[in-house]
């Protein structure tokens, strides 16, 4: 039940461990992996944006994750790329991964069952990024057998959804979304390029010119109207969660996650807070009627509870 | 990543097995099939055919790679009608499944079932999408299973040019496809999307077939549908697998990427993407296949939305979808026209990017750049390793010398002429005499 962090900012740590965090994770960057695949050659799911989201070259980055992890919190390192080569892998596993290990990282965040082995033999905890896609039992088992020790379900489940597969695959640790950046589409299957210049693929299409063309409209124009503004101004507008985090802490979640490696951290660290707040008040409560009713929203989220555009799990709301 | 520079070899072409893509048509065509029509099927793969340059349909894919409400939504009507049409043709019918959301696993297995346990069921074999399915099926089905388009993760992403325009050659035949096969030894084929200018399967083992699908390319899904919200109310809208009513049966949404949406220094081409259920694509004319021995063309016509109501809807009304470019175009056809005229990439230079030095494509440039592929392409064909593809030839060789019934000809009477250029440029006639 613990607070998972992206840390991309050595002044913010402390700022983040007292604000509730305690598992953290932060990629780095590699020059000689761009001389070697080339500039647009993800190491890791954020690399397209470069120092605003992989802050520290790898000869900075080891002595930061031994200073981090004296601090008491666990450390994960992302090799979430949609895709590698066996090249790649090859070059992940005999270049970075024993560094890791030997700098006190606490595991690895994982896309592909290929490098599975390779961490947990250097005794890195394995964890399921969210590229894996996670969206039912059958897939948690297949991971399970690969050896994962952790993973996340993907944003777009319900907690009926999650609680199923948790009691289906026992003896994994789970990780759930909250707050900050919320998907459109599902991470994934989305394959266009997060860097700067376009940025992500859904963020294009937010801005785009677009028209919806009916075919055999079945819905009045102003419905259809409605719905285009909905879904381009306020679906993930901002990413919330909260509501679940009393069923999240009945059925045992692990760690709740909250993305954005280039955001600010004052911006973070605040989550952070409302976060374990929160949690402080489900962990105090009976029921789900109780902790809706004592719970600590965030500010000015007055519109946004009230459309649910923003629930990770808007059905938290109907308790 | 890099193109193909050695000088080419004149050799013959390779023809590829020509499939029809019948996924997230599903609601389109059963609910003309409701209607007890029994050459609905037969009149709309007829027009794929005559719209891909298809001499026949040795193939059709049915389900969905995206969606389980599309996979869900197969009616039995289609089903009887499909059974008809691979009976009377000798056709066998890939079925694809989608990734299933934990809340709809029952209920799918329960109609995949139905669909596999049915005495005259045409399926010769699945296509999965995750590895969750690959593990159910490989422990539940005798059949052949293909890693479908959800496996193979390469990015495609046509605001940047200068990535896409390249040989890609797919990440999961470095290592992964063998890995996966030593596992789930019954895994006999791949699907790749045509993620760039062209696709280099130079690793792909010899006795895996692979479809490429051809022309859309899928950039990004999920499960969230945009249009399946469109008459919910606002609290009920976007969550994810919700119940629908086929909504995407009747509207695709369609975007145009300028270059003004780029960041700092940076200028994208004006770029025609669209939408249909939870998918967005783009079609990728240029795409052709490096190193190819044999594969199959996996077809789905770039304007699926109204383009399989509207050819069900013509065939009721004239039992004929030859005249369907002479009824009134639709709405957003002439916004659709853009994305088909060959290139992803809009030839106008866009009035907003005003330094001269515009990224938009001229068809001359794309003329030059797919000659540099073909040259790819061709030097490639070793005789050596057409020998070695003898295995993945015969399996799909006799499905595609299969003839055609009655000697029916081919709607629009366009000579076929299959091969791996041929795909693109057969096809980009074809739009421009609609235009």
């Amino acid at each position: 039940m613990s607070i998972l962090i992206p840390f991309n900012d050595e002044n913010a740590t402390d700022s983040y461990i007292e604000a509730g965090a305690s598992e953290f994770y932060l990629g780095f960057y590699d020059d000689e992996w761009e001389a070697r695949f080339g500039e647009t050659v993800e190491l890791n799911r954020m690399s397209g944006f470069k120092r605003e989201a992989n802050a520290y070259p790898l000869d900075e980055f080891l002595p930061l994750v031994t200073r981090t992890i004296a601090k008491g919190v666990h450390l994960y390192v992302p090799f979430n790329a949609s895709s590698y080569t066996d090249e790649q892998y090859d070059w992940i596993v005999s270049r970075y991964l024993k560094l890791i290990a030997e700098a006190g990282a606490t595991g690895v965040i994982l896309s592909t069952p290929e490098l599975i082995a390779p961490a947990k033999e250097l005794g890195l905890v394995t964890v399921a990024s969210t590229m894996c896609g996670i969206f039912n039992a059958d897939i948690a088992r297949f991971y399970q057998r690969a050896g994962i020790d952790r993973m996340i379900f993907p944003r777009e489940l319900s907690i009926d959804e999650i609680r199923t597969i948790k009691e289906a695959v026992p003896g994994l640790a789970y990780e759930v979304f909250l707050m900050r950046n919320g998907c459109i589409f599902s991470d994934s299957h989305c394959l266009g390029r997060h860097r700067a210049g376009c940025f992500s693929v859904c963020r294009t299409l937010r801005q785009a010119e677009y028209f919806t063309d009916l075919h055999d409209p079945q819905h009045s124009p102003s419905q259809i109207a409605e719905n285009d503004r909905a879904y381009r101004e306020d679906l993930f507008d901002r990413a919330c969660g909260l509501c679940a985090l009393w069923y999240f802490e009945q059925m045992g979640i692990d760690a709740y996650k909250v993305v954005g490696r280039g955001d600010d951290p004052r911006a973070l660290a605040h989550d952070i807070a409302l976060i374990d707040r929160n949690l402080k008040i489900a962990r105090d409560c009976a029921s789900q009627a109780e902790f809706l009713e004592r719970m600590e929203r965030p500010e000015g989220f007055e519109d946004v509870c009230a459309n649910r555009l923003s629930c990770y799990y808007p059905e938290a709301l109907n308790a | 990543m890099k193109p193909d520079k050695q000088p080419p070899k004149t050799e013959e072409p390779i023809k590829p097995t020509c499939c029809i893509d019948l996924c997230e048509f599903g609601a389109a065509l059963d609910g003309a099939a409701a209607k007890k029509d029994a050459h609905v099927l037969e009149e709309f793969i007829s027009a794929c055919c005559s719209e891909a340059g298809f001499p026949e349909c040795a193939r059709i894919y049915l389900g969905s790679s995206f969606c389980v409400n599309a996979f869900m939504h197969l009616g039995d009507d289609l089903l009887d009608a499909l059974v008809v049409f691979c009976k009377d043709y000798a056709v066998p019918v890939t079925l694809v499944l989608p990734i299933v959301t934990e809340g709809n696993q029952q209920r799918f297995k329960e109609r995949l079932s139905a669909i596999l346990g049915r005495a005259d069921c045409p399926v010769d074999e699945l296509t999965v999408n995750d590895y969750g399915m690959l593990d159910y099926v490989s422990s539940h089905c005798a059949l052949p299973i293909n890693l479908g388009r959800l496996f193979s993760k390469d990015l495609r992403d046509p605001r940047y040019p200068e990535t896409f325009r390249t040989s890609v050659k797919p990440a999961i035949l470095t290592g992964e496809l063998a890995r996966i096969r030593a596992a789930y030894p019954r895994v006999a084929g791949i699907e790749l999307d045509p993620m760039a200018s062209a696709i280099d399967i130079k690793a792909l083992p010899t006795d895996i077939a692979l479809g490429l699908h051809f022309p859309l390319c899928y950039v990004s899904t999920g499960h969230l549908c945009e249009v399946a919200a469109q008459g919910r109310e606002l609290t009920g809208k976007f969550h994810a697998e919700a119940p629908c009513a086929d909504e995407c049966v009747h509207a695709d949404v369609c975007y145009t990427l300028r270059h003004s949406q780029g960041g700092d220094g940076f200028n994208p081409p004006s770029i025609a993407l669209f939408k249909h259920g939870k998918t967005v694509y783009y079609p990728n004319y240029e795409a052709r296949v490096v190193n190819a021995n044999a594969y199959r063309l996996v077809y789905l016509p770039d304007r699926f939305g109204w383009s399989a109501q509207d050819a069900v809807t013509a065939i009721h009304a004239s039992g004929d979808t030859a005249n369907t470019a002479d009824r009134p175009a639709p709405r957003g056809e002439r916004e659709r026209a853009r994305a088909r005229r060959g290139n992803i990439y809009s030839e106008r230079r866009d009035r907003s990017h005003a330094d001269g030095e515009s990224h938009a494509t001229t068809r001359a440039q794309n003329e030059k750049h797919r000659d540099a592929d073909s040259h790819a392409t061709t030097q490639t064909h070793s005789g050596e390793r057409q020998k070695s593809r003898r295995p993945e030839q015969s399996r799909d060789t006799d499905s595609h010398a299969t003839p055609r019934r009655d000697g029916k000809p081919q709607q629009g009477g366009r000579k076929p002429n299959i091969d791996t250029e041929s795909h693109a440029t057969s096809r980009r006639d074809g739009r421009e005499d609609r235009r």
